[in-house]
């Protein structure tokens, strides 16, 4: 029974040097070293031992890829503190988004926190697309390229989920008319929202869905691409660089050049999202009213582009453009195979020209298109058209076949399919960015209105 | 032992080498190399005949071009993948919805008193407008044809807020993205003096329509 007792005892006291030599490193038995220190912890393990010295400029990827999985890790935490008290039916749900932001002890500070980054991960990994894209930092990197744009479709659509969940008017409305953006989509649309949705119109069915989609399914598929696209960065040497290149060829130790510098920039982004989520709150709007949209009523800024598109054509604008875009995007990196220039802004030095051309170019066509068809006389004449002829006649069109247009000239004139792709890259972007600014400035029932004009004297 | 014979047979299992089977039924090189076998299948076919098993069925004797060991690995890939596509398409069909929500498509909406002449009401719950006239009674849509916005009345008729398509009195387009006119429903009273309405058969007409009373109560 001593002996019995004594035992326990001995055992319990080793219990901490049991967790410890679990957790640190075991030395070699012969020469008594410790392994390298980025061996000795296993989240060290998706760095490589040496990084090359250009790689780690923050001019060559700002770090946004980091920020994107910083972000991604906010909205994790703080979304399983706000499940705590949402509550997913049409009854409850804008009384518990309520609850957290008026009554729970730090509720409104979670709610921004998790507004917040959600708002900056889209942006994050929009900007994160952007800088591969432009950098040519896709070269033989097929598949990681796959998994990249699958995380930002993902993203987009958590947004999407997220932004139905607190049931107000605003996002009531706005998931309405994204929701019927999809009857344009043809063959599978009608199919496609009423999985969705559960139904024709946005209602309980839909709601469930929606939290079902945003708590567990996209998380879910994100994670694990998220560990694929870490993992296959390091497979794939680091972040992309022209090996001919020779200052391309210096490295630097890891730890802790890489580390620090990932390290800093997780505080930073951290620092700033709680500065933020103090000071400005998430809004909230008013309880949902089902039978009556806002005026305007806008979709969330990221499908601002789409929303304005969609006002001239819904066809080309909530089909035909994003899935042009999209596969563009998705035959990028088989297309598009060549060396020079890789993980360089906008390729070689030589060919960079074309790209700033058709930047410049495609801005004066988008300010063109907008002259024509923000007048109202043209609206009027479009509006006795056939349907065919207002798909054919819009700024959304004009950008897709003035993206063809320079994909054309510059892969001839240039001969490059870089250069073609960023040419092409570069018009869709200005459409992009365009659209987007030309549906913030829209004011009740659509209508144009510049940013220091006020609403309220024209309705 | 008995695993390793296994794993050889199915290794070099070739036509050519077929006839040798059953001379060396014990002779197992265990310390052979499995993917050198494989290496040499074909191409030193004396080589295989000596690392032979037992002899197989009779039904197996049969010329093969297939080695039996990928064919058991790529039907294992099969069987696993039509499993994994079986669960997903039930899966999906468990997703879909296999009941409409809301209320129901047919319904009584009030009275013909409810309703003043020449006057427009809208029907905020069912999304409809109704419209009497001296020529009838009609319910249209009250949703904007495009992406479903509720409509705003003004002075020539109606107007979206979402993206500004705009519509005559009737519900015919007169700008803006929309492409088709507000749908029109069909309206009849019932003998009770209820009006009712389908919004599961849309008409092909626009405008009201004359409100027959039923065939009882004529007379």
């Amino acid at each position: 029974m001593n002996g019995f007792g004594s035992a326990l005892l001995t055992n319990l006291t080793s219990l901490p040097s049991h967790l410890k030599r679990g957790l640190h490193p075991v030395a070699d038995p012969e020469t008594g070293a410790l392994p390298h220190r980025m061996r000795r912890n296993f989240f060290f393990h998706l760095h490589p031992l040496q990084v090359a010295e250009r790689t780690l400029r923050p001019t060559v990827t700002f770090g946004l890829g980091i920020m994107t999985l910083t972000l991604f890790c906010v909205l994790a935490l703080s979304g399983v503190l706000l499940m705590v008290y949402y509550v997913p039916t049409t009854r409850e749900a804008y009384a518990s988004a309520q609850d957290v932001q008026f009554a729970v002890t730090f509720g409104s500070f979670v709610r921004a926190l998790h507004r917040w980054a959600a708002h900056a991960m889209v942006l994050a990994a929009f900007l994160h697309l952007l800088r591969v894209t432009f950098c040519g930092a896709y070269f033989r990197r097929e598949l990681n390229w796959t998994i990249g744009l699958h995380l930002f479709l993902f993203t987009l659509g958590l947004a999407f989920t997220g932004y139905l969940l607190p049931w107000d008017q605003r996002s009531f409305w706005a998931v309405s008319v994204s929701a019927n953006l999809m009857d344009h989509i043809p063959w599978v649309g009608d199919l496609l929202k009423r999985f969705l949705l559960g139904g024709r119109e946005v209602g309980q069915a839909a709601l469930v869905r929606f939290y079902a989609l945003h708590v567990a399914v996209l998380p879910g598929l994100m994670l694990g691409l998220a560990i694929l696209h870490l993992w296959r960065i390091r497979k794939d040497g680091g972040l992309a660089r022209d090996p001919k290149t020779l200052e391309n060829l210096s490295t630097l130790p890891a730890w802790p050049h890489l580390v620090a510098r990932e390290a800093t920039l997780v505080v930073v982004v951290l620092t700033l999202l709680c500065l933020l989520s103090t000071l400005v709150l998430a809004p909230l709007g008013g309880a949902p009213d089902i039978h009556n949209p806002s005026n305007p009523e806008k979709t969330p800024w990221y499908f601002l582009w789409l929303q304005e598109m969609v006002s001239y054509s819904a066809p080309v604008g909530g089909f035909v453009f994003p899935g042009a875009l999209l596969f563009g995007l998705l035959l990028l990196p088989f297309l598009e195979r060549e060396e020079e220039g890789v993980g360089r802004w906008f390729g070689a030095p030589g060919k960079r020209v074309a790209v700033g051309v058709s930047a410049v170019v495609s801005l004066l066509f988008f300010l063109l298109f907008e002259w024509i068809f923000l007048r109202q006389g043209v609206a009027n004449w479009l509006a006795f058209k056939q349907p065919m002829v207002r798909d054919l006649l819009n700024p959304a069109t004009g950008m897709l076949i003035l993206a063809v247009v320079h994909f054309v000239a510059a892969g001839f004139l240039v001969r490059s399919t870089r250069t073609a792709f960023l040419a092409a890259g570069a018009v869709l972007l200005v459409a992009v960015i365009g659209f987007s600014l030309v549906g913030w400035c829209r004011g009740p029932l659509w209508v144009f209105f510049w940013p220091w004009e006020d609403w309220s004297l024209a309705s | 032992m008995r695993r390793n014979r296994t794993e050889a047979c199915g290794d070099s299992q070739t036509p050519s080498v077929k006839t040798d089977r059953t001379e060396a039924p014990e002779h197992l090189p265990a310390q052979e190399n499995t993917t050198e076998g494989l290496g040499a299948e074909g191409v030193n076919s004396s080589k295989s005949s000596k690392r032979e098993g037992p002899p197989p069925a009779p039904d197996e004797r049969v010329e093969e071009t297939v080695p039996r060991r990928d064919f058991l690995a790529r039907a294992g890939h099969a069987a696993v993948g039509l499993c994994a596509l079986s669960f997903a398409a039930g899966a999906v069909r468990f997703a879909a919805p296999a009941f409409e929500e809301g209320p129901p498509r047919k319904f009584p909406f009030g009275r013909l008193a409810d309703f003043g002449m020449n006057t427009l009401t809208w029907l905020r719950d069912r999304d409809l407008f109704v419209l009497r006239s001296p020529a009838g009674m009609g319910a249209f849509s009250s949703r904007c044809t495009h992406l479903g916005c509720t409509l705003r009345r003004t002075a020539e008729g109606f107007v979206c807020p979402c993206h500004g398509a705009r519509y005559d009195a009737l519900g015919g387009i007169v700008s803006g993205p929309a492409r088709r006119p507000l749908p029109w429903y069909p309206v009849w009273l019932e003998r009770d003096g209820r009006l009712w309405v389908d919004l599961g058969k849309p008409l092909d007409t626009v405008g009201p329509i004359a409100i027959v009373l039923p065939a009882e109560e004529k007379g």
